[in-house]
């Protein structure tokens, strides 16, 4: 328990000199109420990547995730943002599972996205012409300007996750991080979906932290896998960690 | 209508001040929908009543005490008038900031936690009134509020008041919408969610503890409520719904204050009404406007 294991192809990947570092982790323990969930983390992942958090119910991906935004003050180590090769937290994009979102808020697709601009401008009654391009730019980016007065309540999980993505992208961000991005939503949607998150990470070269529990639902844009379970964190390549044989040790194991 | 005319200008102040806060509690009404808080919305006018009856029996206790012989025993009106609003919003911050703290804590059960401050509070604003022989009856009238009596005074304070909180609430709209829609995004992108909590309590305990004074707890959580229930499901977008259930409340209370003059019923309970018979029309109309549609749809389907 509480391992944290790196295979050979992660490592190597650290040596990519081409590629700086996006974020360090340090002798982690994560965990709620002073009782630790995840323990001796220590990795280091490189800029423009796009990784997954993988692993099965309740252990502890969303502790894990939620300490890397800073929702989750960390029990020991350190977790360590680097941004242009200098230690400063880059904006984080952060897509969270539709369903949490409440559907009371009559909230139109372009409100939704609006809200990634208030950083810096939440005191302030009116919104800002820059504001209101950079919504509009984001809605572009992901297919939905057309549907931009539309309901967010009433609009397809899949239109949902679009408009969530288009609200983490007017945040201006250098990495995305989506929570279960797959969930409720059909295949199509998914591919439409695994489009979009490609075309962001490849040409605007925004690094990607997929949450799934879902193995099947990994997209072939990820490359490289963060697997959680039993208290620890393994990294490595999806070759690897998304073999056969290691799902079916994980899955033993519970 | 020519006497209802003159009535309504007999009685201007009180029509003013019931318009006014028809427009202005409404707006805060939509985040006690929002938020799923309606029953703090029951409470609160209570616990404000319940400090109102507190701190009007502290001053009569010391009064009292400090009897000199050929005195009074009664507190005058000046005092009554600058106790109320102490008592009401000492007591509203003191049960606001509690739950502020527990919400930050995580502690869950809110509903019930609510329920338990409107009933406390109702009960000890029972006994405080009866422990109080001296202002009872001028304390229960204040507590009920007497909206027909408002004098120009008070509607001065409520249109000051009402500005200040509305301009404030304008201005911090943006982050209590972000940090109550999605407080995790909301932190992620360095929102402090307690301080954008405190903020919104603190303009719900302003407003609340005036208008209870003023207008009573019934027309005050009448129309936080039914206006912004009345518009909820024809509305799409936040800055609409804001708008629409000012809009609403404000002629809500205008056809109340009609009816109770044409009547001659209560005021306050006759806006309340009012309001309650627009939101059972808005919500037939509701119904019957989605069976259209639908009934559209399958005829251009087929």
């Amino acid at each position: 328990m509480g391992t944290v294991k790196e295979n050979d192809s992660a490592k190597e990947k650290k040596g990519d000199k081409n590629k700086s570092v996006l974020l360090k982790i340090d002798d982690l323990v994560l965990g709620y109420h002073d009782i630790p969930i995840l323990k001796n983390i220590s990795l280091e992942i490189q800029e423009g990547v796009c990784i997954c958090i993988l692993g099965p119910n309740g252990t502890g991906k969303t502790t894990l995730l939620k300490g890397l935004l800073g929702l989750n003050v960390p029990m020991r180590g350190k977790i360590t943002w680097y941004c242009d090769n200098k230690p400063v937290k880059p904006q984080i994009g952060y897509v969270p599972q539709k369903e949490y979102l409440d559907p009371a808020y009559p909230l139109t697709v372009y409100e939704v996205v609006l809200m990634g601009t208030y950083r810096g401008n939440a005191l302030s009654p009116f919104i800002s012409h820059s504001q209101k391009e950079t919504a509009l730019k984001a809605l572009e980016e992901v297919s939905m300007k057309d549907l931009s007065s539309m309901l967010f309540s009433k609009c397809s999980g899949g239109q949902r996750q679009r408009t969530l993505i288009a609200r983490a992208l007017a945040t201006k961000p250098k990495i995305l991080v989506l929570d279960e991005f797959t969930m409720g939503i059909d295949i199509s949607a998914q591919k439409q979906l695994t489009e979009l998150l490609t075309h962001l990470n490849e040409k605007h070269n925004i690094s990607v932290i997929l949450v799934t529990q879902d193995v099947k639902a990994v997209p072939g844009i990820v490359k490289e896998v963060l697997w959680v379970h039993g208290g620890s964190v393994e990294h490595g390549s999806v070759e690897e960690l998304l073999s056969e044989e290691y799902i079916d040790k994980i899955y033993g194991r519970e | 209508m020519e006497i209802i005319i003159e009535l309504l200008l007999e009685f201007k102040w009180a029509v003013m001040a019931s318009v006014l806060m028809g427009c202005v509690l409404p707006v805060f009404g939509v985040y006690f929908i929002m938020k799923r808080m309606v029953l703090m919305g029951v409470a609160l006018p209570h616990v404000a009543s319940a400090g109102i009856a507190l701190a009007m029996l502290i001053a009569q206790r010391v009064r009292l005490l400090t009897l000199q012989p050929g005195q009074t025993p009664f507190l005058n009106e000046e005092s009554l008038v600058l106790l109320a609003p102490i008592g009401s919003f000492i007591a509203i911050m003191i049960v606001l900031g509690i739950f502020t703290v527990c919400e930050n804590r995580g502690n869950s059960f809110t509903e019930a936690r609510w329920g338990t401050t409107y009933i406390t509070a109702t009960a000890l604003m029972v006994i405080l009134l009866v422990m109080n022989p001296y202002a009872e009856s001028h304390v229960a009238t204040m507590l009920e509020g007497r909206v027909i009596t408002v004098t120009s005074g008070q509607l001065l304070a409520l249109f000051i008041m009402g500005t200040v909180v509305v301009v404030i609430f304008a201005i911090s709209n943006k982050g209590i919408l972000l940090t109550s829609f999605d407080p995790d995004m909301a932190k992620s992108m360095g929102f402090k969610i307690i301080n954008w909590n405190i903020t919104h309590y603190l303009m719900f305990g302003i407003i609340i503890s005036i208008c209870v004074m003023i207008l009573g707890p019934m027309f005050v959580f009448g129309y936080l409520l039914l206006p912004a229930f009345a518009v909820r499901p024809w509305i799409a977008g936040m800055r609409r719904f804001f708008i629409c259930s000012a809009i609403v409340g404000g002629i809500s209370a205008f056809i109340g204050v009609v009816l109770s003059l044409w009547f001659n019923w209560p005021l306050g309970p006759t806006e309340v009404l009012a309001a309650s018979v627009v939101l059972i029309i808005s919500r037939i109309a509701h119904l019957a406007f989605r069976g259209l549609n639908r009934k559209r749809t399958i005829v251009a389907g087929s």
